[in-house]
């Protein structure tokens, strides 16, 4: 770690991806004000302050060479896996299911720092491996034990939401690092074929309800299909402009849940409308954009699969959020990443774009290995 | 990096870009059809789910006598709520007020069916009437009684308890079925109180008002945050009864330990003085639904103290029948005034002796004396001429056998004709059913308030209507056809027999009344000659009864008395009859 190592490439600061992050954290605190009826506590302070220890940590990863980075991944992945069973062992029960690890002061949710601790295992494994290897079977069968290890710990807790992006952004690096399409096609169709056993021995009964829930909302309003339907009311009810700043009646009068953290979404187009919406996905699409010409432009093969799985984690995140927002999804609790309340949420995402960031400066550091 | 693994890289990567852009405008779709292809439906869903409209309950009119003393109002009362969010174990919670205030099981029941179905922020009343013994307990020991309020709301409640309980009524919550059916907006009340009897029934959608309406913003527990809009409700409208409660008093004093009933009524306006049935139920403790342990009590109760006698209850007129039958008998010819009959105690028809109520019998005797001294032989010679059917008309002409139509539920008593008695008995009439019909024995039977109209209608000749409002204007009754002269030779007779006759005892120095007394027989039993009924069953003992008007010659009250099982009419109702009729005319200002 090095100050003096990052003055020759300041110059390189990709300032229009700090731009958007900061904008899209903007938006939300703004929106956690709102959820707040109008106060700064007891989320918006916080949520702009983990902002403020997110840059720290970006300033930390800038401070690493390209292969301290890569050095470090191995061990913070077996960090996390450490933590997750910590976690499963004595870690507190928080909407059914275990996942946070208090540390005196902060709460720890070890599975999200553990997206970002996967997404470099792996990309460093693709590094060392070459193309034609990294669709041997032995290959697949080490980088699925690498992502799978952590899913299955945490589908324990059982977080089905986490476990299903951890998989998801997983199956996105191999993806990007290469791997061939037949082993997506029969992996999806392996999926399919076990989705029953999945659902009798992994899913509790509540999580089998939402899903039930999901396809007929209506027939329960009070029930399962409550935060679903109340969301689809908010969104539809909010015209163009939406209702104002603290106008929507939905998220005000609390009939919709869960608004400052999975339900967010629903606050921002509530109140501010399609507009508003429109804002924050035009923002986060640029921010994608900007970070896959990113990992287009890094030289070496480590950094520019993990900043393509960092884009595609914070895309399959958006996604499911916005899905289950608008009822196109059961609910599972996952955030809207930059916006949702949560300080290992915002830290890790912001960590991801650090990661990003770090790609940018770096980009044309070549690493040893076959990358 | 090698190169094929930097352009594999480079395409996948840009595949992925597209496949990481595009959803978004399939969200963004989503979030048009949303608002614009069903927009009306959410918006419609947010304003409902928004605002709640809330009943808001007008205060009852209460119930006022003619003198505008208060016969019935809304007392504030402190009330036991179960508010359904914040229960918890409820179980011991309302073991914790079985100990502390005798909660009953029923009144838990109750309570129970209410949470079942009120919404949870709607508070439930669980007692409406707690006195300040029991509300110290509660409050004492809300900590410990978790849901569990006290509150103050308002209860009906009749000053005179008893006293005018079957003319006044009670109320009571609405049943299941009118809560549950009905569109009115005074049934979503949950403390929603109705009449169920009484004039408190009769005139309850006067009494109701309009329910007014609050629009609340609520939050989704149903809380309220703003009053969006308020509309009051209308206050029931108070209401003039024609009765007066004091001397509801004095009858119901005067009746002591008696099973009957007393009616005054205004011979020119028709409105009832006073109206009283004894024994009766206390309103008061209906008034939060009736307990169940009270009803079983009261259905059991031997003298019926649920029974409205005044309409309900139904008589032998007997000898309080003879001034009619004589009026009958002057308008027909059936007999001369002059016209003599000799009375030796008893009178042959056939092969059965019909016997006078003296055992010596009266001697020769006039229509005068034999309505005076209440001869039933001399009645007897009378019902040898008359036609029953003819009678009957008189009957019906002056109030009885039907219907008065005072707007309480009414029995319509019995008047017999021939047809009556052949379709009832499946017999043809014979000489004994005219004489026993002339004393008004045998089918006749009639309620209280029935006599006090004939009464009434003997005394100002009017087809005088009973009624128990104050009119707005005097009525007009029509006169009745029957000659002024005869009436005033009724009157005249009726005057003696309290001034010396079977009334002597019940006379008031210095007001001129009339009466009539009668003693009818309950069962078929002839007692021979007692001059006591105190040694005699009571269920064995006759109806003692009295009916009357005054001032002689301008009547302005008329009144009958029925005690079950008093004795002799002459010496237990006639006393009560012209204490009552004196104190009526005194508060109407009639004499001094």
């Amino acid at each position: 770690m090095n100050i003096r190592r990052l003055t020759p490439f300041l110059h390189r600061m990709p300032w229009h991806i700090i731009w958007l992050l900061t904008a899209i954290v903007a938006i939300g605190v703004i929106l956690q004000i709102d959820a707040a009826d109008g106060h700064w506590g007891p989320y918006a302070w916080r949520h702009a302050a983990r902002f403020g220890i997110g840059l720290g940590i970006i300033m930390v990863i800038l401070m690493l060479s390209p292969r301290q980075i890569m050095q470090l991944s191995m061990a913070g992945y077996f960090v996390c896996l450490a933590l997750l069973l910590v976690v499963e062992m004595l870690g507190h029960t928080a909407g059914g299911a275990q996942s946070w690890l208090k540390l005196g002061f902060i709460n720890v949710q070890p599975s999200e720092i553990m997206r970002l601790a996967m997404i470099m295992v792996l990309a460093q494994f693709y590094h060392m491996v070459s193309l034609q290897e990294a669709s041997k079977t032995i290959n697949v069968i080490i980088a699925a034990v690498i992502v799978l290890l952590p899913v299955v710990i945490i589908i324990l807790q059982p977080d089905l939401g986490t476990a299903m992006m951890l998989m998801i952004t997983g199956v996105g690096v191999m993806f990007a690092a290469g791997v061939r399409w037949r082993w997506f096609i029969a992996a999806f169709g392996a999926a399919l074929a076990l989705l029953p056993l999945a659902w009798m021995f992994l899913l509790h009964e509540y999580q089998q309800r939402r899903i039930l829930s999901f396809f007929n909302p209506e027939s329960d309003p009070l029930g399962a299909g409550y935060h679903v339907l109340q969301s689809k009311i908010a969104i539809g009810s909010a015209g163009f402009f939406g209702k104002g700043f603290l106008g929507g009646t939905q998220a005000h009068l609390k009939f919709l849940p869960e608004k400052h953290t999975d339900f967010i979404f629903t606050l921002l187009t509530e109140d501010f409308g399609l507009f508003g919406a429109l804002i924050l996905m035009t923002l986060l699409v640029l921010l994608i954009i900007s970070c896959v010409r990113v990992a287009m432009r890094t030289r070496n093969h480590f950094m520019a699969v993990t900043v393509m799985g960092v884009t595609w984690s914070i895309f399959a995140y958006t996604m499911v959020n916005l899905a289950m927002a608008m009822g196109l999804m059961p609910v599972v609790g996952v955030p809207l990443p930059f916006v949702s309340y949560g300080g290992s949420s915002l830290l890790t995402f912001m960590a991801g774009i650090g990661l990003v960031i770090h790609a940018h400066v770096y980009r044309d550091e070549r690493l040893p290995g076959l990358g | 990096m090698n190169e094929t693994k930097q352009q594999l890289f480079t395409r996948r990567a840009m595949l992925m870009m597209g496949a990481m852009t595009l959803p978004f405008t399939v969200m963004l779709g989503r979030i048009v059809g949303l608002q614009w292809f069903a927009g009306h439906k959410y918006k419609k869903l947010a304003e409902d789910n928004r605002i709640s409209l809330r009943p808001v309950l007008a205060p009852r009119g209460r119930l006022l006598d003619r003198n505008q003393q208060i016969a019935a109002y809304n007392e504030k009362a402190f009330r036991l709520l179960i508010i359904p969010e914040q229960k918890e174990h409820l179980a011991t919670t309302f073991k914790r007020l079985e100990k502390l205030i005798g909660l009953t099981a029923n009144e838990q029941k109750k309570a129970l069916d209410k949470l079942r179905t009120a919404p949870s922020y709607i508070p439930i009343v669980v007692r409406a009437n707690l006195n300040y013994e029991e509300l110290v307990k509660v409050q004492v020991n809300l900590p410990d009684l978790p849901g569990i309020d006290v509150d103050e709301g308002l209860i009906r409640h009749y000053p005179q308890q008893t006293v005018s309980a079957h003319i006044l009524g009670y109320v009571g919550p609405p049943t299941r079925e009118q809560a549950e059916k009905s569109q009115d907006p005074f049934y979503k009340n949950p403390d929603a109180q109705l009449g169920k009897e009484g004039i408190e029934k009769m005139a309850d959608l006067k009494l109701r008002g309009a329910t007014g309406r609050r629009e609340l913003e609520v939050n989704a527990y149903g809380r309220a945050v703003r009053e969006v809009a308020y509309n009051p409700p209308v206050n029931g409208k108070d209401i003039q009864l024609s009765i007066d409660i004091n001397l509801q008093q004095m009858a119901y004093d005067l009746l002591g330990e008696h099973v009957g009933s007393v009616v005054a009524i205004d011979t020119i306006t028709g409105e009832l003085l006073v109206a009283l049935s004894k024994p009766a139920y206390n309103g008061n403790e209906f008034a939060g639904g009736v307990p169940t342990d009270i009803w079983k009590k009261l259905m059991a109760d031997p003298y019926k103290p649920l029974l409205n006698r005044i309409t309900q209850g139904i008589y032998a007129p007997g000898s309080t029948y003879k001034a009619l039958v004589a009026l009958a008998a002057l308008e027909e010819g059936w007999m001369r005034p002059n016209e003599t009959v000799y009375c030796p105690g008893s009178m042959v028809l056939g092969n059965r002796r019909f016997h006078c109520w003296k055992f010596e019998g009266h001697g020769t005797i006039d229509m005068h004396q034999g309505l005076v001294k209440s001869c039933d032989v001399y009645y007897y010679q009378l019902a040898k001429q008359m036609d029953p059917d003819v009678l009957a008309r008189y009957a019906h002409m002056f109030g009885l056998g039907h219907r008065t139509g005072l707007g309480l539920p009414e029995q319509p008593g019995l008047i017999p004709t021939r047809e009556i008695k052949r379709k009832r008995q499946r017999e043809p009439w014979v000489g004994g059913d005219s004489l026993i019909t002339a004393i008004g024995q045998g089918l006749n039977l009639a309620t209280p308030l029935q006599l006090a109209v004939m009464s009434a209608r003997l005394a100002s000749g009017a087809a005088v209507v009973p009624t128990l409002f104050q009119p707005e204007s005097p009525p007009i009754f029509d006169v009745l056809p029957v000659k002024r002269s005869h009436l005033e030779f009724i009157h005249k007779c009726m005057f003696d027999t309290v001034e010396g006759g079977t009334a002597f005892g019940a006379r008031r120095i210095g007001i001129p009344l009339g009466g009539k007394t009668g003693t009818s027989q309950v069962i078929s039993k002839n007692h021979g000659d007692v001059k006591s009924y105190s040694g005699i069953a009571r269920e064995e003992r006759p109806h003692a009864l009295f009916v009357g008007f005054g001032p002689i010659p301008n009547p302005r009250v008329a009144i009958s008395v029925v005690i079950e099982h008093g004795g002799f009419g002459g010496a237990v109702a006639a006393p009560i009859g012209t204490k009552v009729m004196e104190a009526a005319l005194k508060s109407l200002g009639v004499v001094l």
